[in-house]
């Protein structure tokens, strides 16, 4: 092991500007290859048994006896629990932290003010204003919403050559769903999108269906880029879904019923929609400040 | 000149403390623009003020120099600067040690003692090596008061007062300052011992070591308690013991330079020092009292805290007390303060700090 892994990455950190490497804690969905997109390295500390390949080039998943070889400039995750062990990777390496929270998870007011004081110096990303709110408007936050490639994800195939629907992420209650609709005689499929697929992969996919349900913490992101995708967008009724294009429903049974109905999908208005609120230069440039903000802070722990 | 100076300044502890002195005296150097930026090996912090903050917040395009206060075997070289390591020599003979390939690529080394510079370099090291002691805030000495002491009882206050800061840990040879004051004074002599350690926990196990001693020594049927202290680190906190005290002693097998002791010569409290450490160089021979020392392999009772720290193992040697020289200072420093009371803390002390002062350390550094 390289001892000097902390004091190297202050240093060089001080010295030089450049910023070239970001260390990455993946959340196996499609917000990691909107990060990808990011004129960055992403370094992930992989295990042993090298499962994950994005696909992209610049992503490295590294094995544990390579972490040392290289400096991080920023580390970036998804799971604001994980800073309230005070060995977390950020710390170890004496890198500041940006963390995404994309869903509203229901903390006590306890421990919204523990997370709170233990990321007080690490930047966080919220994509909208209520997610914040909920969080009480920590130090640090931005609200930045997701940018969506819309030159990836494009209709390609008309709705009348798609198959009816596919559910996301299944989990039990996915499940529950896919059995009505079988014994229903309609067809769904269940899919797994990871970051381990390619991103036109994902956008084909998409392509193959007229529904896309997905009742993940995900949910609001993956179906705007189903949208994008020419399929609808369906999910159970959620707070910190504010899209008006994907379509929310009280119950299972009101959802089950909404996809029978044959509705197309207004592309125009999605896009312009997209367009105003999910641009990804807007997103790549603001995240590309906000990365270059927390490399050049002085790392408070 | 431009200076990035990485150390753990912002931790609440020893280390934290010394490194907050070196930017001091670094920011006194006119011809030094500094950056600081802070690493961390404890996540106790305290707020630093707002004269460290200043230097913190600078940010420069290049440097010229990084000066780093780091455990050797943290640090970081980079090509394109001259790269300075201020290192705290705490055993002899690094000659085993793979840290000694990453001092080689210093540029220079800054130490506080000679004795340090010659461990250094025997143990195979050809970088250039500099004395640059850590330095010390002569304020607190100017704002201390002499009547601010210790809340001790009266009957012991009268007392001549051997006092040391030290742990219960074999590397503070408390055992052996115990030991020899016990066999030192008989009853008749007016004399206390008191020992401030710095951790709560850590009274009661001085507590059981010296049942211990007197268990083993079986000299007397009735022993003096020892006067046992946990109070904080702070500087007035560390004064008031300095002001109850009358001989300071510090055997530590580590500490080639200690700042605690430098005070306690220029207060007049007659520092008992070992023989073959830095503390010997730094008092000269009239700071204090010179004990004897034998050389011995560094025994540690727990391992590092990383397997790949590979120093601190019993390849590497430090000096404990001849227990025989111990007893005849003690005794010899007693007998001194007896013969003239009044003129006791001018006889054996240094004169002034003044080399030591942030002015004069600051005009070392980058030199």
């Amino acid at each position: 092991m390289q001892l000097s892994c902390m004091t190297s990455s202050v240093i060089n950190r001080t010295i030089n500007s450049t910023i070239n490497n970001i260390l990455y804690d993946p959340c196996f969905s499609l917000v990691d290859h909107i990060l990808y997109q990011l004129p960055y390295t992403f370094y992930i500390l992989g295990n042993d048994k090298h499962t994950y390949n994005p696909h992209t080039n610049n992503v490295i998943v590294l094995n544990p006896d390579r972490y040392n070889f290289y400096d991080y400039r920023v580390f970036i995750s998804h799971d604001i629990e994980k800073f309230t062990n005070p060995n977390h990777v950020g710390n170890i390496y004496h890198i500041n932290s940006i963390i995404f929270i994309h869903h509203n998870k229901t903390y006590k007011k306890e421990d919204i003010h523990i997370l709170n004081q233990q990321t007080e110096y690490k930047h966080k990303i919220f994509p909208d204003s209520i997610l914040s709110t909920n969080m009480g408007s920590p130090n640090k936050s931005h609200i930045l919403p997701l940018g969506i490639p819309t030159s990836i994800f494009t209709k390609s195939t008309d709705s009348s050559n798609r198959k009816l629907v596919a559910i996301l992420d299944g989990g039990p209650l996915g499940q529950r769903i896919k059995n009505i609709l079988t014994q229903n005689n309609l067809v769904c499929d269940t899919i797994n999108i990871n970051s381990d697929m390619n991103i036109k992969v994902i956008n084909h996919i998409f392509n193959q269906y007229k529904c896309i349900i997905d009742l993940s913490n995900y949910a609001h992101f993956n179906l705007i880029c189903a949208l994008a995708s020419g399929s609808r967008g369906i999910t159970l009724q959620n707070a910190s879904i504010t899209c008006p294009f994907i379509e929310q429903y009280p119950d299972i049974n009101t959802l089950i019923q909404s996809i029978v109905h044959n509705k197309a999908t207004d592309m125009d208005a999605v896009l312009n929609y997209i367009e105003t609120n999910h641009n990804l230069d807007t997103f790549n440039s603001h995240m590309t400040n906000i990365i270059k903000q927390a490399d050049q802070e002085v790392f408070l722990r | 000149m431009k200076v990035l100076f990485v150390a753990p300044y912002r931790q609440n502890d020893g280390w934290g403390a010394s490194s907050r002195n070196w930017i001091k005296a670094i920011s006194h150097n006119k011809n030094i623009q500094l950056a600081i930026r802070p690493i961390y090996y404890i996540p106790n912090t305290i707020n630093i003020d707002q004269t460290i903050l200043e230097y913190e917040n600078s940010y420069y395009t290049s440097y010229d120099t990084v000066i780093q206060k780091v455990l050797p075997a943290n640090l970081h070289i980079n090509s394109s600067v001259k790269n300075i390591g201020i290192l705290t020599v705490e055993t002899c003979d690094w000659s085993n040690s793979r840290n000694i390939l990453l001092l080689n690529k210093l540029d220079e080394i800054y130490v506080s003692t000679l004795t340090e510079k010659k461990h250094l370099e025997q143990s195979g090291i050809k970088t250039k090596i500099s004395i640059v002691p850590e330095a010390i805030d002569t304020n607190i000495i100017t704002n201390n008061k002499e009547s601010d002491q210790l809340p001790i009882p009266s009957n012991i206050k009268r007392n001549f007062i051997f006092y040391c800061m030290a742990g219960p840990d074999p590397i503070s040879n408390l055992d052996k300052i115990i030991t020899a004051f016990h066999l030192a004074f008989d009853e008749q002599d007016s004399v206390s011992l008191l020992i401030k350690t710095d951790d709560q926990n850590n009274m009661k196990h001085i507590q059981e070591l010296s049942k211990k001693i007197k268990e083993t020594l079986r000299i007397n049927k009735v022993y003096r308690n020892e006067i046992i202290v946990g109070r904080p680190d702070n500087e007035t906190s560390i004064m008031s013991i300095h002001n109850t005290g009358n001989c300071f002693i510090n055997l530590k097998s580590t500490d080639n330079f200690c700042k605690q002791t430098l005070i306690a010569s220029y207060l007049g409290k007659t520092p008992i020092v070992m023989q073959n450490t830095g503390l010997a160089d730094v008092l000269g021979k009239n700071g204090g009292i010179i004990t004897k020392s034998v050389k011995s392999p560094l025994i540690m009772q727990n391992p590092p805290l990383m397997e790949e720290y590979d120093s601190y193992n019993s390849r590497e040697f430090v000096y404990s007390p001849i227990i025989l020289n111990l007893i005849e200072n003690m005794q010899k420093i007693y007998t001194l303060y007896k013969a003239d009371k009044k003129n006791y803390n001018n006889q054996m002390r240094i004169d002034n700090l003044t080399d030591y002062s942030f002015e004069s350390i600051g005009a070392k550094i980058c030199n």
